[in-house]
Formats: C-alpha cells, sequence, structure tokens
C-alpha cells in the first residue's frame, strides 16, 4: 500500500533526540568505557586480554547469560496469565490490581530485600505460619541466600513487567481470527498454539528483552539474596571493580564488554520486532467478570492469589512490621506509631520533619519532572521513529534504546566524571539527577509507546489528511488519544523508576538532595531498621496515590 | 483535550513548586567561604553526628560548613582523589585503618600537629606522618543475640562448630568495611593458612552480604543468631532500645582493630577553617558528639560518655596488620578469597 502521507527522511526530525543523548548518556559514558582500553596514556587491550584470560571472570560472564535467561523465562511464564485477564476481562478492583503490579518496581532494592527475609527467611511469616500449620520446628521453605531466591526476586520485580507489556499488547489486536478458528472448531489449545501465541510473540519478545536486560544487569538482588560472591554477575563486579577497588582499567574494561553484549542484544531483538508491525487498531471489548466460566473464574483467583501472596507477602510485612513495636524484650508486639515518631525527631535534635518532607518534596519533583521530560521525548521520538524513512532504521533505534544497557551505576560514575572536566563542572546536582533518571527510564517509555505508534492505521492519518487536518492537529486528535494506554503505562514506569532509583542518585546527591531511597538506606545504615519500614511505607502510599490518580485520569473518558 | 491541558497544568504546578524550593540550596551552594568537609553518608546523615557537629561549630566559630557526602569511605577517598588537580573540599572525614596506605600513596592530605594528638593513646595514632588523625575507633567483632543463643563462641575456631550451622552472617570485603576488617582479621591470626579457615567455616555462614546494614538486618530481624560487626554495636540497642540482648563478643585470639580518620586537604581553600574543624572534633565536646551518634569508642580519653558504653568490651589483644602489608597485598588476599573461600 502507497500511502499519501508518505514517508519523510527522519533524520534531520531525530536530531535533537540524537543531541541529547549524546550528552546525557553517549558522552559520560563513553569517557568511561574509554579508560578500559587504555593504560598510561596509551590505547591498549591489555585489560580486556586479561578479563577474557581469566577463568573467573568466564564463570561470571556464563553466569550472568545463565540465571537471566532462567529469570526471564520464569519471569514470562508468571505473567502471561495476568496480561490475558487483564486485556480480556473486566473485574472488581481491577485498577487496585493493576496499581499493585507496579509496586515491587518503585521500592528501593534493599526494602525488598527487608521485605524479603521478613516475609520468607527462616524465621518469616512463610515459616512461621507453615510450621504453626504442621506443628514443626525450624525453617520449613528453605529459599534465602541461594540460586532459589535469586529467581524468585528477579520474577516479583519482573513478573508485573511482563503483565502490563503482555496485557497493552494483547488489547490492541483483534479477535476476529480467534473467532474464526473457533467457528472452524479449533480446539482452545489449537487455537493458542496457532493463532494467540504467534500474535502475541512482538508482544512476548518485547517484555522478554527488557526483563533478560533487567536481570542481565540485576545488581542488589544478585549481591543480597544470593548468599555469596560465587553468585557474581558481570554488573556485580563492575561495580565492585570501580567503586570499591578503584580498579577503573579493568573495571571499565569489564563494563565495556557488558555494553557490547546488551548493544547486541537490543539490536537483534529490534531488528526482529521491526518485521512484525502490526496495523490493526480494535480497543478489545472486555469481558464481564459474571460471564467468564467458572474454570475460568476458579484459574483467574488461583492466579490472583498467587500473585498477592508473591507481591503483597513481603510488601505488607514491610508495612505492619512499621507499625508494630514490643515494649519489653518479652512482650507481645503492640500497635504503636513509635517508628514512626522516632523518624519524625531523630535524636540529633536536627528537626526530622524537615528532613522528612524535603525528601519527600524532592522525591516528587524530580520523579515528576522525569515524567514530563520522559513523555515529550518519548513520544516525540516515536512519532519520528514511526511515520519517517530512515537510512538505518534498526541501527538508530538501538542506538536510542541503549540506555537500558548501561547500568544507572555506570551512568552515575561517568557523569561524576563528565562533570569534573571544567565544563558541565557547575551543573546542579539535581539537575544531573533528572538527566540520568530521564535517560534510565527513556526506553521504558519508548518500549510502551512505539508499539502502539506502530499499529496505527496510516489509512486514518491519510483520511484525517484529506479532510484537512494538518500533521500538529493528526498527532493531537488522531495519534495521542491512540497511543494513550502506551503513554500512561510509560508515564507511570518513569514516574516509578525515578520515585526508586537511588544507585546514581546517591552517586549524584553529594548529601545535598536527600529522597525517600536515600533516607531509607541512611536510616538502615543506623541501625533503625523499624523507622525504614515507616518511611518505606510512606513511599508505597505515595506510588499507590500517584497511579490511582493516573488511572482516574484513563477514565474520565469511558 | 481538556483532560491533557490539567494533567499538564498539574504537572507544571507540581515542578514550578519543586523548583521554587531548589532556589535555596544553589543560595547556600555559592557560599564561597564556607568549608566543606567530604564525609561518608553516615556521618552527614541526620541521625548520624554531621549535623549536631556542624551546628555546635558553627555557633562557636561563625564559620559556615557543608558536608558533601557522596557515598561510603571508600567513594569519598575516590573522589577526593579525582579531584586531587582541582580540590574541592577542605576536610576529609572517613578512611580507616585499611585505607590507610592507599590515602597516603594517594598524597592528597597535608600533616597536622594537632594539639589534642597529646592527650591521644599512642597506640591509636595510626599514622604517625599525621596526615590522618584519629577521631574515633572499634574492634570489628562478632555480636550474638543471647536470645537465640546460650552458649556463644569465644574464638574464631569455635565459630566452626557444627552447632553454629548456618548461623553467621559475614560481609562481603570487597563492598563493606566490616567485611574487610574480617578478612584481614583471619589473615592476621592465620597468617597465609586464612583460606583453610575460611574453608572450615564455611558451613556456619548462612549468607555473606553486600554491606554492613543488610548484614545487620538479617540479625536483627532473627534470621540468624550471629552477625559480624561491631564491638560498640550493643551501645546502641542499649542506649535507643533499652535491651542487653545483643551482645558484643572478645575473641580469645583478639579482635581487629578499626581506626577512622580525619585529614587535611592539599590545596584547600580554607585549611585554617578545617583546622579549627578539626580541633572541634577532637575535643572532649566534639568527641561526646561522634561517640553517641556514630556509636564508636572516642579517641579522646577525657571524653563524658553514658553509661551504656559500658555494654562494648576492651580487648586484651587488639590486631592491627601492618599498613604497608595491607597496601602491597590486600587486593591478591581478597581475590583468592573470592576464587578459595567457596562462598
Amino acid at each position: 500500500m502507497k500511502s499519501s502521507t508518505g514517508l519523510k527522511r527522519g533524520e534531520l526530525r531525530l536530531l535533537p533526540v540524537v543531541i541529547f543523548l549524546f550528552l546525557t548518556f553517549y558522552l559520560p559514558v563513553a569517557i568511561l568505557l574509554m579508560r578500559g582500553l587504555r593504560a598510561d596514556g596509551n590505547w591498549t587491550f591489555q585489560w580486556l586480554r586479561e578479563l577474557f584470560g581469566s577463568g573467573y571472570y568466564r564463570r561470571v560472564f556464563l553466569f550472568t547469560f545463565y540465571q537471566a535467561l532462567l529469570s526471564t523465562i520464569l519471569s514470562l511464564i508468571a505473567g502471561l496469565p495476568g496480561g490475558w485477564l487483564f486485556s480480556h476481562v473486566d473485574f472488581p478492583g481491577k485498577r487496585v490490581a493493576k496499581a499493585l503490579t507496579t509496586i515491587p518496581f518503585i521500592l528501593p532494592s534493599i526494602l525488598v530485600v527487608l521485605g524479603f527475609i521478613l516475609f520468607w527467611g527462616r524465621q518469616g511469616v512463610v515459616n512461621r505460619v507453615l510450621a504453626g500449620l504442621m506443628n514443626k520446628e525450624a525453617p520449613i521453605v528453605d529459599v534465602l541466600y541461594s540460586f532459589k531466591a535469586i529467581l524468585l526476586a528477579h520474577v516479583f520485580y519482573n513478573f508485573p513487567i511482563a503483565l502490563r507489556l503482555i496485557a497493552a499488547w494483547w488489547e490492541g489486536f483483534p479477535e476476529n481470527q480467534v473467532e474464526a478458528a473457533r467457528t472452524l472448531g479449533a480446539s482452545r489449545l489449537k487455537i493458542f498454539l496457532t493463532v494467540t501465541l504467534p500474535q502475541l510473540l512482538p508482544g512476548l519478545l518485547s517484555a522478554a528483552s527488557l526483563i533478560f536486560l533487567y536481570c542481565f544487569m540485576s545488581f542488589a538482588v544478585i549481591l543480597v539474596l544470593g548468599g555469596g560472591p560465587r553468585f557474581s554477575t558481570m554488573e556485580v563486579e563492575v561495580y565492585r571493580l570501580i567503586k570499591y577497588s578503584l580498579d577503573f582499567g579493568r573495571g571499565a574494561a569489564l563494563a565495556l564488554t557488558e555494553t557490547v553484549a546488551t548493544l547486541f542484544l537490543t539490536f537483534f531483538y529490534i531488528r526482529k520486532e521491526q518485521k512484525n508491525v502490526y496495523t490493526n487498531s480494535v480497543f478489545r471489548k472486555k469481558t464481564a467478570w459474571r460471564d467468564l466460566e467458572p474454570s475460568q473464574k476458579a484459574g483467574a483467583l488461583l492466579y490472583i492469589g498467587l500473585v498477592l501472596l508473591v507481591i503483597l507477602g513481603p510488601i505488607l510485612t514491610v508495612m505492619v512490621q512499621s507499625f508494630l513495636t514490643r515494649p519489653s524484650r518479652t512482650a507481645t508486639a503492640i500497635w504503636s506509631l513509635r517508628w514512626y515518631r522516632e523518624m519524625l525527631s531523630p535524636p540529633g535534635g536536627v528537626s526530622g520533619t524537615a528532613i522528612l518532607a524535603e525528601a519527600v518534596r524532592n522525591s516528587l519533583g524530580i520523579a515528576t519532572t522525569t515524567l514530563i521530560l520522559t513523555l515529550i521525548i518519548g513520544a516525540y521520538t516515536s512519532w519520528v521513529l514511526s511515520r519517517h524513512k530512515l537510512k538505518y532504521p534498526g541501527l538508530s533505534e538501538s542506538l536510542i534504546m541503549m540506555p537500558m544497557g548501561v547500568s544507572s551505576v555506570v551512568l552515575g560514575i561517568g557523569y561524576l566524571w563528565l562533570m569534573r572536566n571544567g565544563t558541565f563542572g557547575n551543573i546542579h546536582p539535581v539537575f544531573s539527577i533528572i538527566c540520568a533518571h530521564t535517560v534510565i527510564a527513556l526506553p521504558f517509555v519508548l518500549r510502551s509507546l512505539t508499539p502502539a505508534m506502530r499499529r496505527i492505521r496510516l489509512d486514518l492519518l491519510d483520511a484525517a489528511k484529506l479532510m484537512g487536518a494538518g500533521g500538529f492537529k493528526r498527532f493531537i486528535s488522531i495519534e495521542l488519544p491512540l497511543i494513550r494506554p502506551g503513554l500512561i503505562s510509560g508515564g507511570a514506569f518513569a514516574f516509578a523508576i525515578s520515585l526508586g532509583e537511588i544507585n546514581a542518585t546517591l552517586i549524584l546527591s553529594d548529601a545535598g538532595i536527600t529522597t525517600i531511597p536515600i533516607a531509607i538506606l541512611r536510616l538502615i545504615g543506623t541501625y533503625k531498621f523499624f523507622s525504614a519500614c515507616a518511611l518505606g511505607t510512606i513511599l508505597i502510599l505515595i506510588c499507590l496515590l500517584a497511579f490511582t490518580l493516573i488511572d482516574a485520569f484513563d477514565g474520565w473518558e469511558n | 483535550m481538556k483532560k491533557y491541558l490539567l494533567l499538564l497544568l498539574m504537572l507544571t504546578s507540581v515542578s514550578s513548586l519543586f523548583a521554587g524550593g531548589q532556589k535555596e540550596i544553589s543560595v547556600v551552594t555559592d557560599n564561597s567561604k564556607q568549608l566543606n568537609i567530604y564525609c561518608y553518608d553516615s556521618f552527614a546523615s541526620e541521625w548520624g553526628p554531621g549535623p549536631t557537629l556542624v551546628a555546635d561549630f558553627t555557633e562557636k566559630t561563625g564559620i559556615e560548613v557543608k558536608l558533601i557526602a557522596p557515598g561510603d569511605a571508600v567513594t569519598i577517598l575516590s573522589k577526593v582523589i579525582m579531584e586531587k588537580k582541582n580540590p574541592r573540599g577542605d576536610l576529609l572525614i572517613g578512611p580507616d585503618n585499611n585505607l590507610l596506605d592507599r590515602t597516603l600513596a594517594e598524597d592528597i592530605l597535608v600533616p597536622y600537629d594537632a594539639p589534642a594528638l597529646a592527650d591521644i593513646p599512642a597506640e591509636l595514632k595510626f599514622d604517625e606522618t599525621n596526615h590522618l588523625l584519629p577521631f574515633d575507633w572499634g574492634y570489628f567483632a562478632i555480636c550474638y543475640d543471647s536470645e537465640q543463643i546460650e552458649n556463644p563462641p569465644s574464638s574464631l575456631e569455635d565459630l566452626t562448630k557444627a552447632e553454629y550451622t548456618k548461623s553467621l552472617v559475614l560481609m562481603d570485603p570487597r563492598t563493606s568495611s566490616p567485611g574487610m576488617g574480617f578478612l584481614l582479621w583471619t589473615r592476621a591470626v592465620y597468617g597465609d593458612d586464612y583460606l583453610d579457615y575460611w574453608k572450615r567455616l564455611k558451613g556456619s555462614v548462612l549468607s555473606v552480604t553486600e554491606s554492613w546494614s543488610n548484614g545487620y538486618g538479617l540479625f536483627t530481624s532473627g534470621e540468624a543468631p550471629l552477625v559480624l560487626s561491631y564491638s560498640t554495636s550493643p551501645v546502641y540497642h542499649k542506649m535507643w532500645e533499652e535491651t542487653e540482648r545483643y551482645k558484643a563478643l572478645a575473641f580469645e585470639e583478639g579482635n581487629y582493630l578499626q581506626i577512622e580518620g580525619v585529614g587535611i586537604i592539599k590545596g584547600a581553600a580554607n585549611p585554617e577553617a578545617a583546622r579549627k574543624f578539626l580541633d572541634y572534633m577532637l575535643s572532649p565536646e566534639g568527641q561526646e558528639v561522634i561517640a553517641t551518634s556514630n556509636i564508636m569508642m572516642p579517641v579522646n580519653p577525657y571524653t563524658n560518655l553514658p553509661e551504656a558504653f559500658n555494654m562494648a568490651f576492651i580487648s586484651e589483644n587488639p590486631l592491627l596488620l601492618d599498613k604497608e602489608d595491607i597496601g602491597e597485598n590486600q587486593m591478591s588476599w581478597v581475590q583468592n578469597w573470592v576464587e578459595e573461600s567457596g562462598l
């Protein structure tokens, strides 16, 4: 089909995005990675040769791939039923459930770890309940401090991503092929394998690529829940080499190797995805809960129950713990606001209320600015990518998506090095933190927006053009409403990522800026675990409120 | 369309509120006469000694102070090293005895013969060149939960016993200073055979955590009855929670020392103010603030301490490795540990 809207050349229109990413991403990261190829002022492969010659680092490399692959498969399996449920069925409490699935994303890893220990640990809720039921002593479920714990935590973090992306994708294509197959008498399994799965494949790949990269670069989970250095990944080694051993040559060389691997993965995936562009834009009519068959209802309830257990278990434990205290060492725990009070009035005499208010204000301000920036840049970029002819579309998109292949630790250190060099030296930390958050969140926003933008039928735009609508008008009145689900889920991710980000923030803040995760880290660092639970509870509530607000805007039209 | 405009309006008003708040901060950072102090983040935190020290100091001297704390002691050190040619800080708070050799080798500090040094016991003056001055100290120690264990171990060797299977939480020497302290501790006791000890110890270890806070969290939430921490940790629980449930163990082989240091940065814009602040830190008054909020022992013997500090033991056999030995071999000790301990 020849489109009269035409496909204009997009290189020039992509330029602003390229300049933005060059300054906020490529330059700082390149400065850092280059160190991996330099020694004593000369170019050298010395560090790389050393890495590949070492049995230890080869093991690390293999383990990184292995755990990421396994985690991805498990997360997809866990997210698939939810993707169907959210895209096909209207059920009571759906909005709340959708908001809940984003919680794992916003929790600072240190709080997740605390929640996991309190819930899954040897003395945790699960073990105590089971021990009570089975009348036994000692831990019954021994998951933590092992490879199992890494997988469990990765599924906790990532199956909500799978669920959301699969649901967004599934919503966008028509029921008629499935109906046709059903009319022809195909069995349910056959329909799933021959119609649904191929239709879903791009969405699945999209989710899988994100989750794989995320697990590939996983950091705190590996470090804390694995229980020891034998489960080490490239990301963790980069961090250790650069941050603790101050071994910039080896660290940068390893970061370089890791980045080359992720660039390859990103590029490979985008090439595959571009072959599978859907041009349909049908919004699925959803089945009401009461119209489901009993077996479907039972399955859905079981799934929802398991999700609630896995997601809410650790989180609720943190929240409940924040309201519990023991008046004396032998007494049973009672409800109390003690930890909140202690958080508000630290012993040092400095007003805790002011600090808490500042942390909340900073976190909200940074997250809101990040949300606005990523949505504007994201919508513009996905529009350029979907509506223009580029000489190297795969390469261009990969280059724009690259930030998802670089860790926040590397990004933060890169910023520090860049800012050390005069020109950028006087940038206020707030701006560098916002830039870092925007760069980190942008790929997630593009992931939600670009498929939605690509699915819009060009003849719809042609029709609007024939009726005299200009480019801007077409964007506002056709494209923007049609990509709205993508905007909302992308925006939610951007907001959440910014609220929970701690690695780059900590490196860049110089203690001048306290965000909520940083305050939690400090509470834990000064023995105040229960106050940390209390502040974590506040963070969770802020996020729930924000997501309900975002979803409420979504609901206005219907 | 209205709702998009409304949403946009709401977002911009939120962000402008926030931008208004930021202006106040940048006014403070523009002050060039202030004293800039690099310290680790828990020192500068609302609950650490930093804010109180600064408030008292400013009230006494009229000198404005800014605390800059981008991370832990190692991060601060690498930041000061990065800025060597164009230093932005005046005072560096944080490098301990294990970082001493690296700190001195980088030539980033100038010596200062503080008057208070006369009062400080000789064994705590860990840098005879006085580039890095001690400001607090403690021992690394194994702490135990007296509600879970009745017969606590009394030596490193005891820890390897079967009764402590999966009972001990340690920290990774690559990412945490207690972790490094424990590795050096085993090195100081067992010498070249330290890895054999680690292999014997393996069965007792429940988890090797990234940071002290993660590990101590495991301990206080009841996951493990034994944890690597400091001789002063019980002081905290006594002072703020009024419990003697958690106790620190003095080991027969001795306990490894940690001494935290402070030094004046070479090329500092404000060395005079830096010296004044350092003097204040070492005075009995400043030492009391540091000891009670850092929960470490003061270096100045004339410091008033709350009774809770009786919970911290004094080792009869403090251990310390030679700083050149550490500087030269630390990397290979750690790498061998990573590859051979099996943890």
